[in-house]
């Protein structure tokens, strides 16, 4: 094996943590080398993850909204072949054009990249094995792992990638399934599960939580449902623990449920959580454990046990979504090369790409309950809104939560199209300690979405506690 | 008599052969089989969101020989069905309708394959070939996680530009006189086959992006749209005349860039060929 060449950076993968570490050392004067095993960079995010996914989600809500635009004026009926040329087309041109961004930037900041799998020969040293069967090693003061997750495959779910498929696999569909049984109730299952279900595929979400997304507002997750079920004759069955998954052989997905029922589909997708990439790292040569459940450990700054070792994204597991990775990857080149960090955010939105989206930041109401023993919510339905009306979107609604005194913003929930872009008024406003009359003592562009803070905050102002003097006067009546 | 001369060795296709076929092809005048009516229909029925079962039985009992063939191929391994078919209403209902649309072009695709007057023995190795370049393909696109029935149906259809060439080339010895030897049959393939193959597919309405990995799969580069799938095919061709033992007849060497274009290292080729035992039985219980 010839010499080892030298580098002061090293970072394995170039999703967007690996991308933005490796940036970030650059931009630091660094000598950096990118390593990816992939033919293209970007890793998941742009492959097989939020790029394509969001892709499909955009064409598919296109399509199914197409319906009900023509409103008994003119029939909209596409064949499928219709549907799934316009969903692969552009879905092949929007990943082209990301992944020549990606790489434009890459080498812009000459940043030396090498194809080829990467294990750790020691703490600061790794061997790259390329495609032709070649090995080379390389050094570096700090090596920084990114290296992403994969599908996770339960031992009962026997995914061939033709009937039993997964997340990757659901991309490239080429032609719709009539019925499609969708396991999971987290992100990924229920977008996807959204995103055929508005294509016009009978789809049926099982999953052992009893309503899906879990993590959200009962109150959320259950318009999501409700939305969901009103779709080509689709259902979410929760409390279920799946059997066996089997290809009958012949013509249908049998799914076997503890309970006794069996469904049968076209096709199944399986998104039962995502497993770390760290197989073919050799983590132990490199002095390093995964946890029991096979992530890589890290302290606030992204460092491993080992000193020379960062990790970061989707390998150190929660919240595992392209934009915290991207923090992560410049914190830890930040950290690595004795860099200020700056101040880091805690108040980070979720957005789930469902069909319509949901969005939320902050504090639920049951959490400032649980902290200030009560709270103010104002809420607002889209149906209200002339835009809304409008733009055919009218099954919506937002939700702010504000402190007991009904006047510090403490979160914000929302479910409608327009969520995710949406959400950043609320953030803005947390980031800012803002009073909820922000909201009311200032001019919105009017017909818009982002009129149901105002809605909201009004609700939230009308059930103030009564003032005690006249030193507060409520905005309410300055301004109707 | 006269006795038989040994074949000359030809460096290349004959001027005047190769111009025929050229003219031929430019001017849109070869002789495309047709698809089947049924098959047609079957492969836009299946397609149409309100397709049901009892249409597309219907469509199949109109062409015996195909609805042969399906029962014939439902029953192979291939289809992967643990119980005898032994109805077309049975194949229809258990099969389902995309099953059924694989087969049918199959079936279809196997019978122009024998009804084009090449030699028995050569259609038999054509035929065997197709069906193991598909399995193959749809190997290589589960290796990459990617969906595997276009894989499948591509490979199945990539050398289809044969038979058609090889009636375009009996027109010739006809209009001619002249009997062509077995060698201009093989530089004429070489030459003219995927281009033909993919002009036979958009022919037949099926994808665009079929059409386009096929008549790139000898020169996969070349795609636009369809690259990936285009570099699989020329794997897929590549392992299948490697492990049938027929890769002497293959010009040029073996283009590594294509693994690199698919992304598959060396050890994943290992794994990929250690499926040829299992493919070749399938194929061999597929041959009439
Ligand atoms: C269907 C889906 C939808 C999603 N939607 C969203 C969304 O809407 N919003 C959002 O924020 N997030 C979303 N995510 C999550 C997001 O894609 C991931 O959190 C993000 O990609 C993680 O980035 P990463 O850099 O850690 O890893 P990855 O993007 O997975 O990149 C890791 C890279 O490392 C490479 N690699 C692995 N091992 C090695 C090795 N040994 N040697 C060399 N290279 C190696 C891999 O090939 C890969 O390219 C979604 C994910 C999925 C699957």
């Amino acid at each position: 094996m010839s010499a080892a060449e030298r580098f002061e950076m090293i970072v394995i993968g170039s999703g967007p943590a690996g991308q933005k570490a490796a940036i970030q050392a650059v931009k630091a004067g660094r000598s950096v080398l990118l390593v990816e095993r992939d033919r293209g960079v970007g890793g998941a995010c742009v492959h097989r993850g939020t790029i394509p996914s969001k892709t499909l989600r955009e064409t598919a809500s296109f399509l199914g909204g197409m319906k009900e635009r023509g409103e008994g004026v003119f029939e909209v009926h596409l064949p499928e072949q219709v549907k799934v040329a316009s969903l692969t087309t552009r879905l092949r041109r929007v990943i082209d054009a990301h992944q020549g961004f990606i790489s434009r930037q890459l080498d812009r900041n000459q940043i030396v990249t090498a194809h080829g799998r990467a294990r750790f020969l020691g703490p600061k040293e790794i061997a790259v094995r390329t495609i032709q069967g070649e090995e080379k090693t390389y050094q570096a003061d700090h090596i920084v792992v990114a290296t992403g997750s994969t599908p996770r495959v339960p031992p009962n779910v026997p995914i061939d990638h033709e009937h039993i498929l997964d997340s990757d696999s659901i991309l490239s569909v080429n032609y719709l399934p009539q019925s499609l049984v969708v396991l999971g109730g987290g992100v990924i299952a229920s977008e996807y599960a959204s995103i055929f279900a508005s294509l016009g595929v009978q789809v049926v979400m099982v999953d052992k939580a009893p309503r899906p997304l879990a993590f959200l507002d009962a109150d959320l997750s259950e318009r999501f449902v409700k939305h969901f079920e009103g779709l080509s004759g689709s259902s979410y069955l929760g409390s279920q623990e799946v059997k066996e998954v089997r290809w009958d052989g012949v013509s249908a997905v049998e799914t076997e449920l503890a309970d006794g029922t069996t469904l049968r589909s076209d096709k199944l997708l399986c998104a039962l959580g995502r497993i770390a990439n760290v197989a073919d790292l050799d983590v132990a040569a490199a002095g390093l454990e995964v946890t029991s459940r096979g992530l890589l450990e890290v302290d606030d700054f992204c460092r491993t046990a080992v000193q020379s070792i960062y990790a970061v994204g989707d390998v150190i597991g929660p919240p595992a979504l392209a934009s915290s990775s991207m923090e992560q990857g410049r914190r830890a080149a930040r950290h690595a090369l004795n860099l200020p960090l700056g101040k880091g955010s805690e108040v980070i939105p979720a957005g789930i790409y469902t069909i319509p989206e949901i969005s939320t930041i902050g504090l639920t109401e049951d959490q400032v309950i649980e902290a200030q023993g009560s709270a103010i919510c104002g809420e607002s339905n889209f149906s209200e809104l002339a835009r809304a009306q409008i733009a055919f979107c009218t099954d919506g609604h937002l939700k702010l939560v504000a402190d007991a005194q009904g006047r510090r913003l403490m979160g914000a929930q929302i479910f409608g199209d327009g969520a995710t872009e949406l959400i950043h008024i609320a953030q803005m406003a947390l980031l800012t300690d803002s009073d909820i009359d922000l909201f009311i003592e200032n001019i919105f562009n009017f017909p818009t979405l982002a009129e149901a803070y105002r809605v909201a905050a009004l609700e939230i102002v009308r059930k103030r506690p009564a003032p005690v003097s006249n030193l507060n006067p409520n905005p309410m009546e300055r301004v109707l | 008599m006269r006795k038989l001369r040994e074949e000359e060795k030809l460096d290349a296709l004959p001027d005047p052969v190769h111009a025929y076929l050229a003219e031929r092809i430019a001017s849109k005048q070869l002789e495309l089989p047709l698809l089947p009516d049924t098959t047609l229909q079957i492969v836009t029925l299946c397609r149409s969101e309100d397709a049901d079962a009892a249409q597309l039985t219907e469509l199949l009992h109109r062409d015996q020989s195909l609805a042969g063939n399906v029962l014939r191929i439902a029953n192979s391994p291939i289809s992967g069905s643990h119980e005898a078919i032994v109805s077309l209403q049975q194949a229809v209902s258990r099969l389902g309708l995309t099953r059924v649309r694989e087969i049918s072009l199959a079936a279809s695709v196997e019978g122009l394959i024998f009804d084009c007057g090449a030699r028995k023995h050569l259609v038999h190795k054509l035929w065997s070939h197709c069906l193991t370049a598909a399995l193959i393909a749809k190997e290589i696109a589960r290796h990459r996680r990617e969906n595997v029935e276009e894989a499948f149906l591509c490979g199945l259809l990539h050398d289809m530009g044969k038979p058609v060439l090889v009636q375009a080339l009996f027109e010739y010895e006809k209009a001619e006189e002249q009997k062509l030897g077995d060698q201009c049959f093989s530089l004429a393939f070489e030459e003219f086959h995927a281009g033909v193959a993919g002009i036979l597919i958009k022919e037949w309405g099926l994808p665009q992006q079929m059409s386009e990995a096929i008549t790139c799969h000898h020169d996969w580069a070349k795609a636009e749209q369809a690259r990936v799938q285009a570099a699989i095919m020329n794997l897929a061709d590549y392992q299948a005349h490697k492990l049938q033992g027929t890769l002497k007849k293959l010009t040029g060497e073996f283009d590594a860039a294509v693994l690199e274009e698919l992304n598959i290292y060396p050890e994943d080729l290992e794994a990929l060929e250690a499926k040829g035992e299992r493919i070749l039985e399938y194929v061999e219980a597929m041959m009439r």
